[in-house]
């Protein structure tokens, strides 16, 4: 201790209030870019976990999207078209020879993104109905009820006739709704 | 020494002391110009100036006297102290003219003589030095004050010399005896309760070291904290969703959140085919009535507002003798008796084939018609 001087002693004061500034203001200056780093860095997980959060909310819709809409992939020709819905099962008479298949893609909305769909129009002749009969109205009336109920259809009119010998349906804009393989998960 | 004053030069002398006031001389003062050098057992004291004047205090090169008492000195405080060295430096400062003064001082004790050697010039100490002699009966002192003389005379070879108290006159032509008279005027003082000293070199290593302390403890806090945030991106990153869109993917999102709205879109177009079934079977008791055609407009997409009705209805009723449009409010009434639906005639939809009327109507599908169908 002795071999302290005063002006030794000041130097050394002088440096370690001098060197604890700089301590202390490195401090504030390291804790402020760490934890703008590490706050930057929440927000970044926030936003990916908001993300995922929205991602799951959406897997149940997505999930049923791909049950219900069939791949592309499943359709090789254009009979397959109405091979597909297998109109005699269902007891429904279709003309098949009459039947023309149109190919549709939905015209781009502004402002929606493209949801991988596209639509196969089945058509008697070369008109907009496609024309079932069945043996009674109540076949025809169960029959197209179901296939018009099948989430992978839309249609956009029904008519049912009750003036002729056979029962008949008349469904017009009869679409078969399925997914573009590229839509098979996801887009 | 039953003096107000006495002078001692050793602890010995301070404990059989007779006054209350001393002057501390000799080997009890430690004293240099140069800081760096300061033997232990010696208390520091505040630095003497070796020049007047108000500046001189904060000039760095003007003459400095460091200076320390002796450890023990500390241990008998009934006294007031005074240092002959203030009294020595006090009449150098003093002496104002050009021409170099030497004053030896200094003290005796049973061990040898302790010289103290101060040269001024202009009122400005130039330099100062400590000798230590043999005791006074010793039978080479003459030898060495004759010795210490010399050396001084070659070092400031036109300086005077004077001698002063505590020293008793060597008697030597050359050197002037002052006697007391720089001892005069010394200021006493008690010792400072602690020991006056330089604070401990520690305490500002210390708060140094607190610093970095805080330093260390910011950076591991802010650190950790980013690690934490770190991980947990990488958990929000790591889940299967992200790993297999690559990324965040607000386009895909978009498109699963569309395809939501797509799959959840009302298909109204199978209520309407349950609905035909039961008008159909609920009109079936009624021979006289005949469906001709039921048609379901069944765009998806229709707005509150539309006029657009839900349902059409082509009937044939066997003609009676009723004006037509009485017998086409009869018809939609027992509809609506039967099947809830609330009908009205198209415009011209009336008309005579045969013995039939045929009759076009439309009507909306309200909900209280749903529940009414299921409900009969």
């Amino acid at each position: 201790m002795s071999e302290v001087t005063p002006r030794l002693f000041r130097t050394v004061l002088v440096a370690c209030i001098g060197g604890g500034l700089l301590l202390l203001l490195g401090a504030k200056e390291a804790y402020e870019i760490l934890d703008s780093k590490a706050n930057a860095q929440s927000s970044q997980t926030r936003i990916v976990t908001e993300y995922t959060n929205r991602y799951r909310a959406l897997q149940a819709a997505q999930t049923r999207f791909v049950s219900s809409y069939p791949p592309e992939s499943s359709f090789t020709d254009w009979r397959s078209y109405f091979r597909y819905f297998d109109f005699p099962a269902r007891s429904l008479k279709v003309d098949l020879d009459r039947l023309v298949v149109s190919l549709y893609d939905p015209p781009p909305t502004p402002g929606t993104p493209d949801i991988g769909i596209r639509r196969a129009c089945i058509a008697t002749d070369q008109g907009n109905d496609l024309v079932i009969q069945a043996n009674s109205y109540a076949g025809l009336l169960d029959g197209v009820s179901k296939l018009i109920s099948r989430p992978d259809v839309s249609v956009e009119m029904v008519t049912l006739t009750g003036d002729k010998p056979i029962p008949e349906a008349r469904l017009s804009q009869f679409c078969l709704i399925f997914r573009k393989t590229s839509g098979e998960g996801r887009p | 020494m039953g003096a107000k004053e006495g002078v001692v030069t050793s602890v010995e002398q301070i404990k059989t002391a007779g006054s209350s006031r001393l002057i501390l001389a000799g080997d009890l003062v430690f004293y240099t110009m140069r800081p760096s050098a300061y033997p232990s057992g010696f208390v520091p004291q505040p630095a003497r100036d070796g020049q007047l004047g108000w500046s001189a205090k904060y000039r760095s090169n003007s003459p400095k006297v460091y200076l320390g008492i002796h450890e023990q000195v500390f241990e008998h405080r009934k006294f007031k102290y005074g240092l002959a060295l203030d009294g020595y430096l006090a009449w150098g400062l003093s002496q104002d003219d050009p021409g170099v003064k030497v004053l030896i001082g200094g003290g005796e004790s049973e061990h040898g003589v302790t010289l103290n050697l101060l040269a001024f010039s202009s009122g400005k100490l130039l330099g100062l030095e400590l000798r230590h002699l043999p005791p006074k009966n010793s039978v080479d002192w003459d030898e060495s004050v004759r010795a210490v003389i010399a050396a001084t005379t070659e070092k400031y070879p036109t300086a005077k010399l004077f001698q002063a108290a505590p020293l008793a006159p060597w008697g030597m032509g050359e050197v002037s005896y002052v006697g007391n008279q720089p001892l005069r005027g010394i200021a006493f003082r008690n010792l400072a309760k602690r020991r006056l000293q330089i604070p401990a070199i520690g305490w500002p290593i210390a708060g140094l070291g607190a610093c970095a302390l805080v330093y260390a403890g910011a950076v591991a806090s802010g650190y950790y904290q980013y690690a934490v945030a770190t991980e947990e991106y990488r958990e929000a990153t790591g889940s299967p969703i992200i790993a297999k869109s690559g990324g965040l993917d607000e386009d895909s999102l978009a498109v699963l959140s569309a395809r939501q709205s797509f799959v959840e879109k009302r298909r109204r177009v199978a209520e309407l085919s349950s609905l035909a079934n039961s008008i159909t079977a609920r009109l079936a008791g009624y021979d006289d009535l005949k469906v001709l055609e039921m048609r379901f407009p069944a765009s998806g997409n229709k707005s509150p507002g539309d006029s657009v009705a839900d349902i059409f209805l082509s009937i044939a009723v066997p003609s009676t003798s009723q004006p037509m449009i009485d017998q086409a409010n009869d018809v939609m009434g027992l509809i609506s008796l039967r099947t809830g639906l609330s009908l009205r005639l198209l415009n011209r939809a009336a008309s005579q084939d045969g013995r039939y009327r045929l009759f076009a109507m439309e009507g909306p599908i309200t909900s209280s018609t749903t529940s009414g169908m299921r409900s009969p």
